[in-house]
């Protein structure tokens, strides 16, 4: 700042030096120093000591510092007039006074005007020749740069508020943006969690429909499989439900009812295929094999006669199975085969073997009855003995043949399910005996002892097929005498026991081997040591027995030791005998 | 003297019955059903001998036939037969009646002769 010095200070008491080397005056250094100090821009001052002190000297800075019009004005006030608090200016002297000097202190001043100012003072502590002492200084008003200074603080502390406050800010902004962005991870690692599980059933779900299909592929070729199977099985088969009503029918079935599946299938199959008896009659529903296996879960076999309406009637032989799901009947399978033309051929087949036997029995029966008049002649006495050993001969060979004959025309009839008892009253004891005197001749023959023991006499008549019964017994003994050598003994022994009356036909002949007592009753059958031991047989007799005495719903049983003998047990209800079929 | 008919197709049977019989018997004889069936009803014998497989007519129809005629309802009849008949219609044809079944080729001639005595002349067993 350019202050215009209007009265310049005159430094009357001024350290002067009378002439310097170069020759310039005291006077001109003087004016020198007087332009320098009255255009310094800081107030350059003197003062005299004390608390109170007197202004001696000021240049025009001072002035203009202190708002004072002249220099006169200033120099009237105390010096401690100039400061805010005038104890100041105390401690201010003491301290120049003692120290000589101070710099740079910051001082609270007011202008005469009575405004307040701050100043820096530098101030040195003088003596002159006068040993008077007096303070120079200079002095430069800091207001505004105080101002600056409080105003660039403020500002500072303003900006330190707003940066703390933005810093706050920024830190509860990061805080929410660091928890937007855990949040936003945790959704985002949610997120890709549930990406994850969207990705794993997407890919169950396309396994389970794979699965499903592979699972469909194969029933459709299951249900092709067993299509085919059962469009391609030759008997018929129908597939019940569990009110007799048609579920599922094959080509066979169809073919054999003569009826088309579209047609039948939820129609009631006794409405549909009747079941009839061999005159023709409707067999009850009730009485039916699918009643039965509808209601009795166990399988059922038979031979039926079915009449589909408007058709002819067809034999099947029918098998009716009940279908159980977790044990609960849910219907039935019938599977049935046309018998039609088998049973006419079995009734060819019999009326030939009952053909055949007759025009058998009838030459050998009169041969049989010719030897025995040839015998009774009493000629047979005169011949020669071989001559009547040769017919003997003739007519035990007759006799096989008739006996082979017969056989055959029993199982024929066992075969065929043809056996018709007819049963009539019986002294069982009587009948038994019969047997063993017209078999007398064979033992004597045969050098075998047959021997009759009847443990129980008062055996009671009963109701039974006797020319069975007398095939039976016959076909046991004949048996036993045939496989004991010369010597030995047949033993026949008659007995009751509670219920059932008892035949048992004991040998001490060849035996039967364990393996041959298994075999022994099945058809045609005949044992090692049976066939080296040169007897006769057709191996249809023990098979006869069985079907016979079973049909009665008795047993046969045999015990026997090889080279020790065999016994032969029959057991036969004395009551509930029934003349029914053996099939 | 008792009188027997021999209602039978096989001559070789017939000779040998008639042989084996004239001794204490009249023997009269047949070849076929029907014509036993009418020497039957004519001549009253007091014992047939009765076939089954016969021609023109069998020995069963001969019997139904026999059993509507008043003199047949109570005839004594012995079938011979070779023919394995079904027991049950046998039985229905000669029950409750003095009707006896022999299989021919079974039954030896010894006794069908004592059985023939046996039916004619019971008072002497």
């Amino acid at each position: 700042m350019k202050i215009a010095v209007r009265n310049p200070i005159r430094w009357a008491r001024g350290p002067v030096k009378s002439r310097d080397s170069d020759g310039e005056s005291a006077h001109q250094i003087q004016e020198k120093y007087q332009t320098l100090v009255n255009n310094l821009s800081v107030g350059v001052y003197r003062t005299t000591p004390g608390s109170k002190g007197r202004f001696l000297e000021a240049n025009p800075a001072m002035l203009q510092m202190f708002e004072a019009r002249s220099k006169d004005e200033l120099l009237k006030h105390n010096v401690n007039d100039m400061y805010q608090n005038p104890e100041d200016r105390k401690i201010f002297s003491q301290k120049l006074e003692k120290d000589g000097y101070v710099k740079n202190e910051e001082l609270g001043l007011v202008t005469l005007a009575g405004n307040n100012f701050i100043a820096s003072v530098t101030a040195v502590t003088k003596t002159d020749q006068h040993g008077d002492t007096y303070f120079d200084g200079i002095i430069e008003n800091i207001s505004g740069f105080k101002r600056v200074e409080s105003a660039l603080r403020q500002a500072h502390a303003l900006l330190e508020t707003r940066v703390k406050d933005k810093t706050i800010e920024l830190e509860d902004l990061i805080k929410d943006l660091s928890a937007d962005i855990a949040e936003q991870k945790k959704l985002e690692k949610r997120s890709t969690v549930y990406n994850q599980e969207l990705e794993n059933t997407k890919q169950a779900m396309v396994n389970v429909w794979d699965d499903l299909n592979n699972e469909k592929v194969k029933l459709q070729e299951g249900k092709v499989r067993d299509d085919a199977m059962l469009e391609s099985i030759g008997e018929g088969i129908i597939f019940i439900d569990t009110n007799g009503r048609i579920v599922l029918v094959n080509k066979a079935a169809e073919e054999m009812i003569h009826s088309k599946a579209s047609e039948i299938i939820g129609k009631r199959i006794d409405l549909i295929v009747p079941l009839v008896d061999e005159t023709d009659s409707v067999i009850p529903f009730k009485q039916q094999p699918i009643h039965d296996a509808l209601s009795g879960k166990k399988k059922i076999f038979g031979v039926y006669y079915f009449l589909p309406k408007g058709k002819n009637k067809i034999s099947v032989s029918l098998t009716v199975t009940p279908v159980l799901l977790q044990n609960e009947i849910i219907g039935a399978i019938e599977v049935f085969r046309d018998i039609t033309r088998e049973r006419e051929i079995d009734r060819a087949k019999t009326e030939f073997v009952s053909l055949a036997s007759h025009q058998l029995r009838t030459p050998l029966g009169i041969a049989k009855w010719y030897l025995e008049a040839v015998e009774k002649t009493g000629y047979m006495e005169k011949a020669p003995e071989e001559i009547r050993d040769y017919i003997k001969q003739v007519y035990e060979s007759n006799e096989r043949v008739l006996s082979l004959v017969r056989d055959l025309l029993s199982v024929s009839r066992i075969d065929q399910g043809r056996i018709k008892d007819n049963p009539k009253s019986t002294n069982i004891v009587h009948l038994v005996e019969g047997v063993i005197k017209e078999l007398s001749i064979m033992a004597t023959k045969k050098g075998v002892q047959l021997d009759l023991l009847a443990k129980s006499r008062s055996l009671p008549t009963m109701s039974i097929d006797s020319l069975r019964l007398h095939e039976v017994i016959e076909n046991l003994i004949t048996n036993a005498l045939e496989y004991t050598p010369t010597g030995g003994t047949v033993k026949v022994v008659i007995d009751k026991d509670g219920n059932e009356f008892r035949v048992s036909v004991r040998d001490n002949g060849i035996g039967i081997s364990q393996e041959d007592q298994k075999k022994l009753f099945t058809k045609f059958f005949r044992s090692e040591r049976g066939l080296t031991s040169n007897a006769d047989g057709s191996g249809l007799g023990l098979y006869v027995v069985k079907s016979y005495v079973e049909n009665w719903g008795g047993k046969v049983m045999v015990a026997s030791k090889e080279g020790r003998g065999s016994t032969f047990t029959i057991k036969i209800p004395l009551n509930n005998v029934k003349a029914k079929e053996v099939g | 003297m008792k009188r027997i008919l021999i209602i039978e197709d096989e001559l070789a049977y017939v000779r040998l019955l008639r042989d084996s019989l004239e001794r204490d018997y009249e023997v009269l004889d047949a070849q076929d059903g029907k014509a036993g069936l009418a020497i039957a009803k004519k001549e009253k014998p007091d014992l047939i001998l009765l076939d089954i497989r016969m021609p023109i007519m069998d020995g069963m129809t001969v019997l139904k036939e026999l059993r509507e005629d008043p003199y047949g309802k109570t005839a004594k009849v012995i079938l011979l037969t070779n023919l394995e008949a079904n027991n049950q219609i046998v039985a229905q044809v000669t029950q409750d009646l003095p009707v006896y079944y022999f299989i021919k080729s079974d039954v030896k001639l010894s006794d069908l002769l004592i059985k023939i005595d046996e039916v004619l002349q019971p008072q002497k067993k």
